[in-house]
């Protein structure tokens, strides 16, 4: 077909037609998307709008990143329903009626092509529009979010544009729908399975090569999917990094494949319509990669059921073997009997399978063998991420500049960081005391969220370079006692000293989980334990650890702090807390269970962010809080009502030092209002004392719970009087009932 | 004219169309006859373009039809199994069909439909099996294809409409030397109309000849001797089949009517005469002798 063709009007006068026949599925995917963008869009941003007023970069962003999340995820679905245009190829009647009309299968092909393009992209592209303007219209947005959204609108097209062609590759290689529809999944998800299956082989024998620059290349564009994803990823490397260079190949890729697909659909032979597949010889790049696939998850099932037993690795290999092998043979003619043919090419296929895994394995050993030798390395470059997680879905990092530690010393520094990191993650939250079980429940950034701590080496050597990552997590809440005893085994300190001041510390907490108003830890005696704690654990020297190999964890905290990317688990870590005394005494002394904030650990001073938007922030939050803190407290102290002053000008900056300033500023405006109230205090310790003796008498002779008579006018006093009443009575009560 | 040489067309292990060479001349009716799965459909689809010949050629006015818009423009198949566009009125398929077919005549198209009391705008798939059928075949007519493929054209149409439709292609191929093919199992209604038939069995043609040479030169005896004959007995003659009861011989013979009576005659007969032979029965014998006698499964 020529350009000229293609572009003729009768040409386009048969798209549309043929386009027409397919408003079901462009209706389907309108719906789709209306609420996926502009509802979901202006859902999402309304609603906040109204409870926050503003928007920092980090929510808009993942904001939009989710909902184009969610459309690549659509895209995906609709790639593989729209080669349904190409399914009258299956059908001998609709064969018939298409092929003895005087068109061309050039034309054919083209036409129905394009039609399921248009099934999508006119759909996409209204969608995108009506979420942009959303986007554009709504104040305190940066005009630079709608920029994600045409990178996910790009993202999109391209994963249309890949996954749909290997469908389409997929009709033009099968006769059946079904058949076809099986194939075409199979054809996206195939490179990645097989990966997957290959870096499972390796990483089980391997340290080094599974993790080195060579597999993390393959991994990010595996498949259209993984690649797209990685495209609407923020990246730091500029345009031309990896995702670029793995867009260009798959849409060459994708491009190749369209024409290959153009290629089989002249040569395809009308008679196979219906028939499982109509290119015979198909069946050798679809049969033997999935059963050997197949056998190989079987194996690694069952060996991972039967407690690593090769017994049980070979049983899963060999039974998953022999029934996909049946399954695909069946379908292949669909004739059951077609799956006791050709075993012997399975035998041949399974025998060179098991040289080449061989073959692989003898190289990645020798590679491991080279790559940890300590004279073949040249450098050791550590990240050392530590982050938490926010209910919003924010995520803040603090970053560690390791560069130009090498050698061991970068090991030494890692082991160090690693004690830090687990401190540091605790203190950048808020600390909460009260509970009957929980004696210290840590929460971050005020929420139940995640802190995580991430450490990332990039080992380089004169045979190429290798990354491992090391995540974990940090309970957010915690039971003392037990925290204190992993973290005293998992930090590695010194444990005769250590034990002993944890299980002084976990003593007091304890006391005053049970009986809160009755047993108050010794300010001085706890603070003077927590300064031995921390000073212990801060003298602990990286000599403690043992060190196995430059560029690999020290061996415990492999055991201890489980890797993401090695075990594809998600371990916990429990942390022990490190609360501000000062702060902690004021409360336990007036049993005001309040949150209160944290001071930064002044060790940690140097932390640094990666982004500037969220230093501005930080920035002001800190500012904002010491500022809200003292209004709060003046006043609280002069007995005014509870006013917060007007804050509209920090509200509505999109400046986010401002942002972080109001923030902060409320937070402290709270605290010291609640805490430095004079008169609430004495309210609540008259009241206190007060109701714990009602709440002793009532035990004593007998329940009459009575509640004396005060007027609330709305004075810090009466508040404070009411709440000390009630909780003196309780203490009073089951104080006097548990003697 | 449609020229066919050698086509052959291989479905895995059988052997569909068997190195078959036929010629089709413009302007007549060429019936296209056989026995189950001899492959009548699949020498249509060869002829239209739809299947591509394993081996062979087909050739319409010289040219091979593979690929060949111009050519395919002037062919037009209506398959044994009907397919129309989903949701499809006979109106919004003659629009469909006239953005493919340049000579698609719509006077034509509407005449027809109000003649056949057809609804343009109801849909086709409320239609009834004769009534598709008809409305096909309306559109093939109104298309202005020089040639007419149809498999199973007859097939659900009532003995008005047939008779309708074959006046119809009668008038087309004396007005505009339209050629329809005709593949059918019914062989009466194709006695009326063909010109020259072609048999087909199990996907080689056994004769293809103009439909007044097949009735001429095959002939059913009737004939009573007062002795017992034998086959043997008449070395003469090309019987393709022979019955006797009693003194009663039943022949199937191929030849000249004056050469076989002139040998019937030598032997005295009691009583001798010779009967046409109706399409159906020259089927049945033609085949026969190529094997194809399932009758004696019954009798």
């Amino acid at each position: 077909m020529t350009l000229k063709n293609l572009f003729s009007k009768a040409f386009w006068v048969r798209l549309l037609r043929r386009f027409t026949q397919f408003n079901w599925l462009t209706a389907l995917w309108s719906v789709v998307l209306f609420f996926a963008f502009p509802v979901a869009g202006a859902l999402i941003f309304s609603v906040n709008l109204t409870r926050e007023n503003y928007w920092t970069i980090a929510r808009v962003s993942n904001t939009i990143l989710g909902q184009m999340g969610f459309v690549c995820g659509a895209t995906i679905l609709v790639a593989i329903l729209t080669p349904n245009v190409f399914n009258y190829l299956n059908s001998r009647r609709q064969l018939d009626f298409y092929h003895s009309q005087p068109v061309t299968r050039k034309e054919l092909f083209w036409r129905n092509y394009f039609v399921g393009w248009m099934s999508y992209v006119i759909p996409l592209t209204a969608g995108f529009i009506s979420e942009m303007g959303i986007v554009m219209l709504l104040p305190g947005i940066a005009w630079e979010n709608t920029l994600l959204l045409l990178k996910g609108y790009f993202a999109c097209l391209g994963t249309y544009f890949s996954v749909n062609a290997l469908c389409i590759l997929a009709v033009m290689v099968c006769g059946n729908r079904f058949i076809s529809l099986l194939t075409g999944v199979y054809f996206c998800g195939a490179p990645a399975m097989i990966f997957g299956m290959f870096w499972y082989f390796v990483d089980a024998f391997s340290s080094t090569f599974a993790y080195s620059d060579a597999m993390y290349d393959i991994l990010g564009g595996i498949t259209p999917v993984s690649y797209m994803l990685d495209m609407i990823a923020f990246k730091e490397d500029g345009i031309f990094n990896e995702a670029f260079w793995w867009t260009i190949a798959w849409t060459v890729i994708s491009v190749g494949t369209v024409f290959l697909s153009r290629f089989l659909y002249l040569r395809r032979r009308g008679e196979t319509a219906g028939k499982p597949l109509s290119f015979a010889k198909a069946i050798i790049f679809i049969k033997y990669p999935l059963t050997v696939f197949a056998a190989w998850v079987g194996g690694i099932l069952f060996e991972a059921m039967g407690d690593e037993n090769v017994i049980w690795l070979l049983f899963g290999f060999v039974t998953f073997g022999i029934i996909t092998w049946c399954i695909v043979s069946g379908l292949e003619k669909f004739e059951f009997r077609n799956a006791f043919r050709g075993w012997l090419k399975l035998l041949l296929c399974t025998g060179i399978f098991i040289s080449c895994l061989l073959g692989i394995f003898v190289g990645t050993v020798i590679f491991d063998k080279r790559t940890t030798r300590d004279a073949n390395i040249t450098s050791v470059d550590l990240d050392y991420i530590n982050y938490y997680e926010s209910k919003d879905g924010g995520t803040q990092y603090s970053c560690y500049d390791l560069k130009g530690i090498e050698g061991e010393e970068a090991i030494k520094a890692l082991n160090t960081l690693i004690r830090q990191g687990a401190k540091q993650a605790v203190t950048g939250g808020n600390i909460r005391i009260g509970g009957n079980n929980a004696v210290f429940v840590e929460e971050v950034n005020g929420q139940s969220d995640t802190a995580r701590i991430a450490l990332r080496v990039r080992i380089h050597t004169k045979f190429g370079s290798y990354t491992r990552y090391y995540k974990f997590d940090c309970q957010p809440r915690s039971d003392m006692l037990k925290a204190i005893k992993e973290f005293s085994v998992s930090a590695g300190a010194k444990k005769s000293q250590t034990e002993t001041i944890f299980s002084q510390i976990a003593t007091e907490a304890s006391h005053f989980a049970f009986r809160p108003s009755q047993h108050i830890p010794s300010a001085e005696k706890m603070e003077k334990l927590y300064k031995a704690l921390a000073e212990d654990i801060k003298n602990a020297s990286p000599e403690d650890y043992e060190v196995k190999a430059l560029g690999t964890i020290d061996i415990n905290y492999s055991a201890r702090f489980y890797s993401y990317m090695e075990n594809s688990e998600r371990m916990t870590v429990p942390v022990p807390v490190y609360p501000s005394f000062e702060k902690t005494l004021a409360l336990i002394s007036t049993d005001m269970l309040k949150e209160f904030s944290l001071d930064t650990v002044g060790e940690f001073t140097e932390t640094e962010y990666y982004y500037t938007d969220d230093e501005s922030y930080k920035k002001g939050e800190t500012a904002g809080f010491d500022a809200g803190y003292e209004k709060g407290k003046a006043t609280a102290s002069e007995n005014l009502p509870y006013q917060m002053p007007d804050l509209s000008e920090y509200m509505l900056s999109s400046d986010m030092y401002d942002q972080g300033y109001y923030e902060g500023f409320k937070r402290g405006y709270e605290e010291g209002f609640s805490i430095y109230g004079d008169p609430y205090t004495e309210g609540y310790n008259k009241g206190y004392e007060e109701g714990h003796k009602a709440g002793v008498d009532d035990a004593v002779n007998g329940y009459d719970y009575t509640v004396p008579e005060y007027k609330y006018d709305g004075t810090l006093y009466t508040d404070g009087y009411h709440t000390g009443y009630f909780e003196g009575y309780d203490a009073g009560y089951y104080g006097a009932t548990k003697e | 004219m449609i020229v066919t040489e050698k086509i052959t067309k291989i479905f895995d292990d059988t052997v569909a169309v068997d190195h078959i060479d036929t010629v089709m001349k413009d302007g007549s009716v060429f019936g296209l006859i056989g026995s189950n799965g001899a492959g009548k459909s699949t020498f249509l689809r060869m002829l239209a373009g739809v299947l591509k010949p394993d081996d062979g050629y087909v050739r319409i006015d010289g040219e091979d039809v593979w690929e060949n818009i111009p050519l395919k423009r002037r062919c037009f198949l209506v398959p044994d199994d009907l397919y129309f566009l989903s949701g499809a009125t006979p109106d919004s398929m003659a629009a469909y069909y006239a953005s493919i077919y340049p000579k698609f005549d719509h006077a034509r198209y509407n005449h027809l439909i109000k003649g056949f009391d057809l609804k343009g705008n109801k849909r086709i798939g409320t239609f009834s099996k004769g009534m598709r059928r008809q409305t096909a075949l309306i559109l093939a007519i109104s298309s202005g294809a020089d040639y007419i493929f149809c498999d199973e054209a007859f097939d659900g149409l009532d003995p008005v409409a047939r008779q309708t439709i074959k006046s119809i292609f009668i008038n087309d191929m004396q007005e505009r030397n339209m050629t329809p093919i005709i593949a059918s199992h019914n062989l009466r209604e194709l006695e009326d109309i063909c010109d020259h038939v072609g048999l087909l069995h199990k996907g080689g043609i056994l004769f293809s000849k103009d439909l007044d040479d097949v009735k001429l030169g095959i002939h059913k005896l009737h004939a009573a001797f007062n002795r017992q004959y034998l086959k043997e007995d008449f070395p003469e003659l090309d019987i393709m089949k022979m019955e006797q009861r009693g003194s009663l011989i039943t022949m199937t013979v191929r030849g000249n009517s004056d050469d076989i009576m002139r040998s019937v005659q030598a032997r005295m007969p009691l009583f001798a005469e010779l009967l046409p032979l109706s399409l159906e029965e020259i089927f049945i014998s033609e085949t026969e002798v190529k094997g194809y006698d399932i009758k004696k499964l019954i009798f």
